[in-house]
């Protein structure tokens, strides 16, 4: 763990000088640093990039691992960006689920409206799992509904998908879903706004057949570190479910845009 | 992948502002244009993935979102949100926060002070409530910050409340720092050019201010609440009036020379704003006007000056109408008298014969008798003294606060 934990924080320092040449963008996206979203495109004309490390410790039937991701978004239309990214896993042969070390992954995001005093915001998301990783078979499509609903400064979330997966083997599923409820908080508001809190709880089917679902929960930060850049950081815990699962993980990763 | 088109329900209507928010309108408006066309647009999508999926779950997704649609309170209306990242982009970009930071940090306090106000009014009318607010904004302003605060957080009420004039205020304030940025850059050396593609960038959105002027010491200044907040709250409008001041003298100051000599003479200019802050000028009788501040900028980019001029009185409009809850009770009175406001300012084509004709400038304006704020020149240059002596921030806003709790 030890020699994990000390590749994950080189890897994060050598992202943190590029800080100083990015823009900010606030939006919740998965990953930055739990799984929860908000229904809210990145602005019209933002490119952003988002980059981390991450490591799944004490899993009982694997190693500890190491994660690197990095996504690239655009805000093509106005309430509208899209995206491609890809995860770097060591131990890449003993990933559960459809996604593998390397994938490709391609999405969009379209957010419907503003949140007002009466409705939520509203967003769609499509992304597809291209398999051009290690091990990996088959074209996976998730599609995912996202609600935003805020009581005074707590925001509430909702994201609920599916996922559609191909060239699986026999033994598993073609499908799985995934539900998140969460919420977030600005701490210090309305004085200080650099810093949000972030807290959800997750269902997500498993792959595999005559296999229970996994449950967890997960808490994290975002931090405004510069006019241009967030940093967050995050940790959380699958807690129930199959033998497979990641009892403890972390998250941390830099957003940026220009 | 094709993605479903912008349900644009109920957006401000610069047309017909009044019945398009009456609460029979809002009803045959609000939601059920969703229901109608969201199921058929989303069923859409779906076929694109029909081959080896299963739609069962995806409905169940769909349906999730709309039954969650359905059952909200539509009456604060549906408004997309359109979010706009710095536009355009050009060499010019981030020059204000690199060459002038004190003028970035100051900015960056104004942003707080226009959120935080409007939040406080939604709340309360109390007077000690109300200048307790003020102080907090003065306290942060006094902190420097280098991060621009999240107005959306500051303000969550009124930003929920009436996205649309949220929106409007977002970016004349993206064209207000894209001209800083613009003047703050030494490597650009025709700025006529740039303010010509800047101006046009920002023209090209519906939430675009108008350049034409308006009258704003007239028909502007004559609805049912009109000066309500400056005569409920002298020194928090002058406060705020200081913030326009220090917005518009800037930009002479910019166009006094290379961004080392902005930096030079924008220092008596801050110390100037900072004696407005210490000491709000409540003998002004109206906001100062781009012309009065900045008359070199308002002779040579006429447009930008009149948007400025337009947003601040658009931000007056929206606090008289916060002041007076005996005539806006509800949250729904309010978001009706702010949006039958901001269709004036977001007409483009103000012409002798369309519906807002009344409402353009007729003659060059009046300014009131009395004391009017100096232009930036004439403070940079020494001719205009200021309102107190500089001296330590802490100190004053903790007298402030000492006279405050008395």
């Amino acid at each position: 763990m030890s020699k994990l934990f000390v590749l994950m924080i080189s890897v994060f320092v050598l992202i943190v000088p590029l800080a100083s040449y990015a823009l900010d963008h606030k939006n919740l996206d998965e990953g930055r640093p739990t799984r929860l979203e908000d229904p809210y495109a990145i602005a019209n004309g933002e490119l952003a990039i988002e980059a981390g490390v991450g490591g799944d410790f004490s899993r009982r039937q694997a190693t500890d691992r190491a994660a690197f991701p990095i996504q690239i978004l655009y805000g093509a239309f106005a309430n509208f960006h899209a995206g491609i990214g890809s995860t770097i896993l060591t131990s890449p042969r003993d990933n559960p689920g459809f996604a593998r070390s390397g994938d490709l992954e391609a999405f969009a995001l379209y957010n419907f409206n503003q949140e007002t005093l009466g409705l939520p915001a509203f967003g769609l998301e499509v992304g597809a799992n291209i398999p051009t990783g290690i091990d990996s078979s088959g074209v996976d499509v998730e599609i995912k509904g996202l609600i935003a609903k805020s009581i005074g400064r707590l925001g509430l979330h909702l994201n609920a998908s599916h996922v559609f997966a191909t060239g699986t083997k026999a033994s598993d599923k073609n499908d799985q879903h995934r539900l998140v409820l969460g919420s977030t908080y600005p701490l210090g508001a309305p004085r200080y706004t650099r810093l949000t809190a972030i807290v959800d709880a997750f269902v997500t089917g498993s792959t595999a057949k005559d296999i229970s679902a996994t449950y967890g929960a997960e808490l994290g930060f975002r931090y405004q570190l510069t006019p241009r850049t967030v940093l967050d950081a995050g940790l959380g815990s699958e807690f129930s479910g199959p033998a497979g699962r990641t009892p403890v993980f972390v998250r941390a990763g830099l957003s940026f845009g220009y | 992948m094709r993605i479903p088109a912008p349900i644009k329900v109920l957006e401000c209507d610069k047309h017909a502002p009044v019945p398009q928010f009456s609460s029979d309108a809002r009803q045959r408006h609000l939601p059920f244009p969703v229901q109608n066309s969201a199921p058929h647009k989303l069923k859409r999508c779906t076929t694109q993935y029909r081959i080896g999926l299963q739609l069962t779950s995806l409905r169940n997704i769909i349906a999730v979102l709309l039954l969650t649609l359905l059952s909200s309170n539509a009456s604060a209306g549906w408004v997309t949100r359109d979010q706009h990242w710095v536009s355009p982009r050009g060499s010019w970009n981030w020059s204000m926060s690199k060459n002038l930071p004190q003028l970035y940090r100051e900015l960056n306090g104004i942003a707080f002070g226009h959120a935080h106000l409007a939040e406080t009014l939604l709340k309360t009318q109390d007077l000690s409530e109300v200048e307790k607010g003020r102080l907090e904004i003065l306290d942060f302003i006094f902190s420097s910050p280098s991060v621009p605060p999240d107005e959306e957080q500051i303000a969550p009420t009124l930003i929920r409340l009436v996205w649309e004039a949220q929106k409007t205020f977002n970016w004349a304030h993206t064209l207000h720092t894209n001209l800083y940025d613009l003047f703050a850059a030494d490597n650009v050396q025709d700025k006529e050019a740039g303010y010509r593609e800047i101006l046009s960038t920002y023209l090209s959105k519906s939430e675009a201010i108008t350049p034409h002027p308006l009258d704003h010491m007239g028909k502007l200044s004559s609805f049912p609440e009109s000066h309500a907040f400056k005569s409920k709250f002298p020194k928090f409008t002058t406060q705020i009036w200081a913030y326009h001041w220090l917005q518009a003298g800037t930009y002479d100051v910019q166009l006094a020379g290379d961004s080392s000599k902005q930096r030079e003479l924008l220092k008596p200019v801050i110390a100037h704003y900072h004696g407005y802050l210490r000491n709000p000028p409540v003998e002004w009788q109206f906001m100062p006007m781009m012309h009065e501040a900045a008359p070199e900028f308002s002779k040579r980019f006429p447009e930008a000056a009149a948007i400025f001029d337009n947003l601040h009185m658009l931000h007056d409009n929206i606090d008289d109408i916060l002041s007076r809850p005996d005539l806006y009770p509800t949250m729904d009175d309010k978001r009706s008298a702010i949006l039958k406001i901001l269709p004036i300012f977001l007409h483009k084509n103000h012409s002798p014969q369309d519906q807002y004709a009344a409402y353009d400038q007729k003659q060059m304006m009046k300014m009131p008798s009395g004391s009017r704020p100096p232009s930036a020149r004439e403070v940079f240059e020494g001719k205009a003294s200021a309102k107190i002596p500089a001296r330590d921030h802490k100190a004053h806003l903790k007298e402030q606060k000492r006279k405050h709790h008395e």
